[in-house]
């Protein structure tokens, strides 16, 4: 039999009744009990637990101040001392899933208490959501609000009991990114099989390894690339001769800038390449083979590139996580803008 | 834009001006051709790279 379990729950602006979207800049707040859907879900709990604090935090002010958000209000929940965190939910409102889901990981993470949020499964906020935090799935409007506590309710005991959690398909949570190995009674072959007999006798089947959905970008305008200045960028690994700062062969989380000013092209005593996902041999013998600056340079001084800019940005792309991929990106990007970059050639091996 | 030999992986998370590169191991060069020449290829490359960022395009471009 479970102790009670003691509940914070997290909130935006308008759940708590603060304000509407003129309240979204609301720092972070604290009231004792339940307050908004908190008292539904307290009540949901009865004698198996109570709901001792809601924090709150406006949307506004939780996506311009994330990391202060997110260290205050963590000081509020853990001087709490609960047992089970709840956010949410925050149905289809982005700004409220992406504080909801790092919120709950990041309680999660650091105190080792069930997390549980719920979202609409095209959330933003699903994305940030890590484990060991659970979101439910829950519909855009919060006019089911009743149903998803209550799954949610069911949810946190079960975990607050430490009752072992299956699949996400078989739990009702929303996908995590985790594989969980289990033997199969059928080998592959079998399982291959089946699967290809029940697609050609029209039944259902499910796939074992759903492939990644194909992700829509709007193209940029395009550049008057002789009147701009243009930066090479690379996954290659590229570096000046000797790695000065290290950057990895692999699983790379770091990315940098280094200086082309002056430079016709890279030479195999000047820079190399440190990736490890392809035979090194023909990049170090000419580097420019990853990053192409002795020809951009002619181009440059052909006038069809108005400007290079004077470095070039590198990161190792293999086996580089999809979060550090994006982190990388976005970092490189705000880099680019802030040097007046207007146009970007990236090499990819 | 990007360089790149397997222009399937840029196209599929949402890259939407892609050249074609000439191997994983040289995006941008070929060691089997004579230095003049591989620096040609290279200067075609950028040329199609240039291209590629100077066109109005309102879906994925890939040059091939």
């Amino acid at each position: 039999m479970s102790k009670i379990a003691k509940t914070v729950y997290y909130m935006n602006q308008f759940f708590a009744g603060i304000g509407g979207e003129d309240k979204a800049d609301q720092p972070p707040i604290a009231f004792e009990g339940a307050q908004g859907p908190a008292k539904l879900f307290a009540e949901m709990l009865g004698d198996k637990g109570t709901v001792v604090r809601t924090v709150v935090c406006g949307d506004n002010y939780f996506a311009e101040h994330q990391e202060e958000a997110i260290r205050d209000l963590l000081a509020m929940v853990k001087e709490a001392e609960p047992d089970i965190f709840i956010a949410g939910p925050a149905f289809g409102s982005g700004r409220h899933g992406m504080a909801c889901a790092a919120l709950s990981s990041a309680v999660a993470r650091e105190m080792g208490i069930p997390a549980v949020t719920a979202m609409h499964p095209e959330n933003p906020g699903v994305d940030m959501l890590k484990p060991p935090a659970y979101a439910l799935p829950a519909e855009i409007s919060a006019g089911t609000m009743k149903e998803v506590l209550t799954r949610m309710c069911a949810f946190a005991l079960k975990l607050h009991a430490g009752e072992p959690i299956g699949p996400s398909r078989e739990e009702g949570y929303l996908p995590r990114g985790l594989r969980l190995n289990r033997i199969d009674p059928l080998t592959s072959a079998e399982r291959a099989v089946n699967l290809l007999w029940a697609k050609l006798e029209g039944r259902p089947y499910e796939t074992e390894i759903p492939l990644p959905k194909h992700i829509d970008v709007a193209p940029p305008p395009p550049v008057e690339v002789s009147k701009a200045r243009l930066g090479l960028v690379t996954e290659a690994g590229v570096v000046p001769m000797g790695n000065p700062d290290n950057l990895e062969s692999w699983w790379a989380t770091h990315w940098y800038s280094y200086s082309i000013d002056g430079l016709d092209g890279l030479t195999n005593e000047t820079h190399c390449t440190v990736h490890a996902g392809f035979e090194n041999t023909f990049m170090n013998e000419d580097p420019d083979r990853g990053v192409p600056l002795d020809m951009a340079r002619e181009l440059e001084k052909e006038g069809k590139i108005g400007k290079l800019a004077d470095f070039y940005l590198v990161t190792t792309g293999m086996m580089m996580t999809t979060d550090n991929a994006q982190r990388i990106g976005r970092e490189m990007a705000a880099h680019l803008k802030k040097e007046g970059i207007e146009a970007v050639i990236l090499t990819s091996t | 834009m990007i360089i790149t030999a397997l222009p399937g992986i840029p196209e599929r998370i949402g890259c939407t001006r892609i050249v074609k590169g000439v191997a994983i191991t040289n995006p941008v060069g070929d060691p089997r051709l004579p230095l003049a020449e591989e620096k040609n290829l290279r200067k075609r490359l950028l040329e199609k790279a240039i291209s590629a960022l100077e066109k109005k395009i309102d879906r994925t471009l890939i040059i091939e």
